[in-house]
């Protein structure tokens, strides 16, 4: 008798092929699936059944196509329990739903048949429940939504057989090499033994079981045999291998250490299992966001995997195992600090992003780590421990900006600054005075800084005293405040400061000249009180022999444009912008020197 | 010399995206000054781009305004050059952060919105977006009716290019459900947010925020706590969540968690101290009050709370005792609403400060931290769920 699925099947063998799964390929995994539920159904009935999976292939000869045969000793299927998952098949053809009734058995097991399709339009079950006496059935599906289902007169022990057709273009699925390097990939770790046959070769594909689980006499041995494990799954030599355990979710594995430092953008994924069958090779999901230090294998028995089965669905189950999982990571990298410091520096020297990722968010763990941290400071990089012990108070600048004006004086000014700007590190640095109610933390600013400069004394005050007017009156067309002080280095002739609040007017002045009304109004409000507050500070240094030279100029004229072109110098000499008055500055100014030497020299030529 | 300083831009891009947050568009702001001083409009004008997307979705909503005004006016001087699509999807952003600058006018607001809704036609879009902006700066105002009637004219209007995404979408009709105070409603509305099957970079972690108090309300407590151990994490580091901070401290200290705000309100003050939004800084402010008082009410008004060293507006030491600080909260909160009031020509502001001391009637305990080690940190869940079948 002929039936028709009363669906469109291509339909669903596209959805499965080209949107739920990532390649022809999980044909396989389907297959093994669908072996592996059975086997595990019939040992419900029968505690000590030993169950197996054989996958044969038949070469093609003549006209007839290469031939897949899956076949294994599980419960097998009744008459009725097919007509059940044709239901299921039929029953939806979205993929939430499909995703939905994986959960039961026989579901799953239609829906694990279909994708059979991609490689084969014709799929033959033939098949026997193991449920009490039954028929041996043989139904055979096309693609285009036909089959038929008859008792067969020969019974085959209890279990399902499953017959695959090469469809042209899929050659490569039904090479002996490639079929048992996909049951090795898929199956590897499963319970039973999978037996792939071409020809006169039989080879078993699972023998080596789960590598974490096996018995170790050593530490070392573990250690040994999980980086060798590691280094054949993902072709890399990794730092470390740390064995992972939550009983959320009932999962275990290994975390290795990469040997490199990943970047920040770069998402972490992993290899996982559910119950020991391949689910994924990039689960991305699985650790908290700070372990990005590690890349993982791991089996699952209880976490439920989405539609696509292909990572796990994110629930309070998968939120506890993440979190075990995190613990067990970080219990490692405390356990490291305790009995192996070396180790432990080697691996902050790779991975200290992550750690500072953890130590943002983790107090305890704060403590124990700040202090093995690195940072970049004025004078190079050094750890936050040895920073500490040179420096009571701990000073930082925000940003890069503020680091670079900053970093021209401290060596002189015997001041040390940590530059914040890096990700964590500000979070980091003030952290510490909440967490020490003695650490004091700083955020320095240049401007703050040239005011502990030494003032001058009042004589000095007097001779600087035209001159700063003078400077005073030129710099402020250019917002800019004069000052005169003494610091080091003395072969600095100026230091130009400025912060955030004075950038900022800058950059709403600007955007305002080229504003129409509307938008000159918006950005008018932003400004505040402080409209007409100087940008900045130009500090010239009294120490400095050209600084003292230049306030001896009498010549009103010349002194007005040296001092316009020191101001131009610290601009430049601090990577800030010249906005178009400043560039006038520097080409009159180079002029005017010019026109000033060469009349002088003419003069004195006279 | 171009290459030179183009290279130098670019590095400092580049280092730009290896940091977050306040460093990130500090860096980019030094990117821009470096293309300006060069004079370089066109590079000038693609580091702003980068700037105002770090900026507002960092929460530095200053620098993202000022950086796009300048790009406006340059693309209107050369739109050939500098006409870039992106920038009318930005000012959609600049025109949604107006109104939490109380300093400017209400007039200029809507005239901002009236300017890109021409803009918009212009290019081809709909009105969707910009009646969605209307609708949000209602409900800042306080202004029922007129969110009614945005409301209702974004609903009808169909998708376009300019529309949000869904996730987004569907988070503004909860918030527009909640604030008329239809609570069940806001809910329903959450489900598709709530059960994951729409998101994006800011959803679900400001819609977890948004429907605590509802669900306090509705006496669903104990979902209410599993959006809230969900949704903080999501935007405990970002400044641009400063808001859903706020929330998630509102509701552990409706339920009686008492150390577990303070915790986190101390360690988010920083943010509100130095956010230029001071519409956020009033909702921080707000729930803060709210749980010093709760403070207060449990005799525990003497403890002391750590204070960010930005908070130079307070005494010179660095932690009051809960009731001085409320003190100061209070006070700061009135010139704040004060501000907003004045600008809005309403009293929503005012109403909402009275309105959260009503809050008090809705506290109840519902202990989360029971089951937490001393490091703060949750152990297991188990016993949170057990609690909630309790209830």
């Amino acid at each position: 008798m002929d039936f028709k699925f009363q669906i469109d099947l291509r339909g669903i063998i596209d959805i499965l092929s080209n949107h739920l799964y990532s390649g022809p390929q999980v044909f396989v995994r389907e297959l093994l699936q669908n072996a592996v539920d059975a086997i595990r159904a019939r040992t419900q009935l029968d505690a000590e059944h030993e169950g197996e999976i054989s996958l044969e292939l038949v070469p093609h000869r003549g006209t007839n196509p290469a031939t897949l045969v899956m076949a294994d000793n599980g419960v097998g299927l009744a008459e009725s329990e097919i007509h059940q998952f044709l239901a299921t098949i039929g029953a939806s053809s979205k993929r939430d739903e499909l995703a939905d009734r994986r959960s039961e058995f026989i579901g799953q097991f239609g829906i694990g048949l279909l994708s059979c399709f991609v490689v084969s339009d014709e799929i033959v079950v033939i098949t026997r429940s193991a449920r009490g006496p039954a028929a041996t059935i043989e139904w055979r599906g096309k693609s285009d939504g036909t089959y038929t289902m008859k008792p067969l007169d020969r019974d085959i022990a209890p279990g399902t057989q499953v017959y695959l057709r090469c469809k042209p273009g899929c050659e490569e699925y039904f090479e002996p090499a490639r079929v048992r390097e996909l049951a090795e990939h898929f199956g590897g770790l499963l319970p039973y033994p999978i037996k792939v046959t071409a020809g006169r070769e039989s080879q078993l594909v699972n023998s080596a079981g789960v590598p974490w689980r096996q018995e170790f006499s050593s530490d070392r041995e573990r250690r040994a045999t999980l980086l060798n494990y590691g280094r054949k799954v993902f072709e890399a030599d990794f730092f470390d291998c740390v064995p992972l355990r939550s009983s959320a979710g009932q999962l275990d594995g290994v975390a290795f250490v990469l040997p490199f430092s990943p970047s920040l953008a770069t998402k972490r994924t992993h290899r996982v299992y559910l119950k020991r069958m391949l689910l994924s090779e990039n689960a991305e999901n699985l650790l908290p966001e700070w372990a990005f230090f590690v890349k993982c294998v791991v089996n699952a028995d209880d976490l439920r995997p989405t539609a696509s089965r292909e990572s796990f669905y994110e629930d309070e189950l998968l939120d506890q195992a993440r979190e075990a999982l995190g613990n067990t990571l970080r219990d490692y990298l405390v356990q490291l600090a305790r009995s192996d410091p070396k180790r432990l520096r080697q691996l902050i020297g790779l991975h200290y992003l992550s750690i500072k990722a953890l130590a943002v968010q983790d107090d305890e763990f704060y403590r124990l780590f700040m202090d093995w941290l690195p940072f970049e400071t004025s004078e190079g990089e050094m750890t936050f421990g040895e920073y500490r012990k040179q420096h009571d108070v701990v000073r930082y600048t925000p940003n890069l900006d503020q680091f670079r004006q900053i970093a021209q004086v401290a060596a002189a000014q015997s001041l040390c600054v940590i530059n914040g700007a890096y990700t964590y590190d500000a979070e980091l640095l003030e952290r510490f005075g909440q967490l020490f109610p003695n650490g004091q933390v700083e955020i320095v600013d240049a401007s703050a800084l040239a005011q502990t400069f030494e003032e001058l004394s009042l004589d000095e005050q007097e001779r600087m005293f035209a001159f700063l007017q003078l400077a005073d009156a030129v710099l402020r067309k250019f917002r800019c405040a004069a000052e005169a002080k003494k610091f080091q280095p003395a072969e600095l002739p100026t230091l130009y400061t400025t912060d955030t609040a004075a950038y900022f007017r800058r950059s709403v002045d600007q955007a305002r000249e080229i504003s129409d009304d509307h938008w000159s109004g918006v950005l008018g409000n932003l400004h505040g009180k402080k409209r007409d507050e100087p940008y900045a500070q130009l500090c010239f240094n009294c120490l400095n022999p050209l600084v003292r030279k230049v306030a001896r100029i009498e010549d009103k004229k010349l002194l007005e444009r040296v001092i316009q072109m020191l101001y131009v110098q610290a601009l430049l000499l601090g990577h800030h912008p010249l906005n178009s008055k400043e560039m006038a500055v520097l080409n009159e100014g180079l002029l005017g020197l010019i026109e000033w030497g060469v009349d002088a020299k003419r003069e004195t030529g006279r | 010399m171009k290459s030179d300083h183009t290279t130098e831009v670019y590095e400092l891009m580049d280092r730009a995206w290896q940091m977050e947050g306040a460093a990130r568009v500090m860096a980019l702001e030094q990117a821009v000054r470096l293309a300006d001083s060069h004079h370089d409009v066109e590079l000038g004008f693609s580091v702003r781009q980068s700037l105002i997307e770090a900026a507002t979705f960092s929460g530095y909503p200053q620098p993202a305004l000022v950086a796009f005004a300048w790009c406006l006016a340059q693309s209107d001087r050369d739109p050939e050059r500098l006409g870039h699509a992106n920038l009318l999807w930005q000012y959609k952003w600049i025109a949604d952060s107006l109104y939490s600058f109380p300093e400017i006018p209400w007039q200029q607001v809507e005239e901002t919105f009236k300017d890109l809704a021409r803009r918009s036609e212009q290019a081809g879009s709909g009105a969707r977006a910009v009646y969605k902006l209307y609708m949000k700066a209602a409900m800042h105002r306080g202004d029922r009716r007129a969110a009614r009637r945005h409301h209702d004219k974004w609903a009808k209007s169909p998708r376009d290019t300019l529309t949000d995404c869904r996730a987004c979408d569907i988070d503004a009709e909860v918030q527009y459900l909640a604030f008329l105070g239809k609570d069940a409603d806001a809910l329903t509305a959450a489900a598709p947010v709530l059960c994951g099957s729409h998101r994006c970079a800011e959803i679900p972690h400001i819609t977890y925020a948004r429907v605590l108090l509802p669900l306090v309300r509705l006496g669903r407590t104990g979902d209410a706590a599993r959006y809230h151990l969900k949704g903080y994490r999501l935007v405990a580091r970002n400044r641009e969540f400063i808001r859903e901070v706020a929330s998630h401290i509102q509701f552990l200290a409706l339920t009686d968690n008492l150390a577990e705000a303070v915790k986190i309100f101390e360690k988010h003050l920083v943010w509100a101290v130095e956010t230029t939004d001071l519409d956020e800084r009033f909702d921080y402010y707000l729930a803060g009050r709210f749980l010093l008082s709760r403070l207060t009410r449990a005799g525990r008004g003497d403890h002391r709370l750590r204070l960010p060293a930005a908070l130079s507006d307070c005494p010179e030491t660095r932690s009051l005792t809960a009731d001085e600080l409320a003190r100061w909260i209070s006070a700061e909160l009135k010139s704040l609403a004060a501000r907003f009031d004045a600008r809005n020509g309403t009293d929503f502001c005012a109403r909402s400060i009275t309105a959260s001391d009503k809050l008090h009637r809705l506290a109840q305990p519902f202990p989360l931290t029971s089951d937490r080690t001393a490091s703060g940190k949750p152990k297991t869940r188990a016993r949170l769920k057990a609690s909630e079948r309790g209830t």
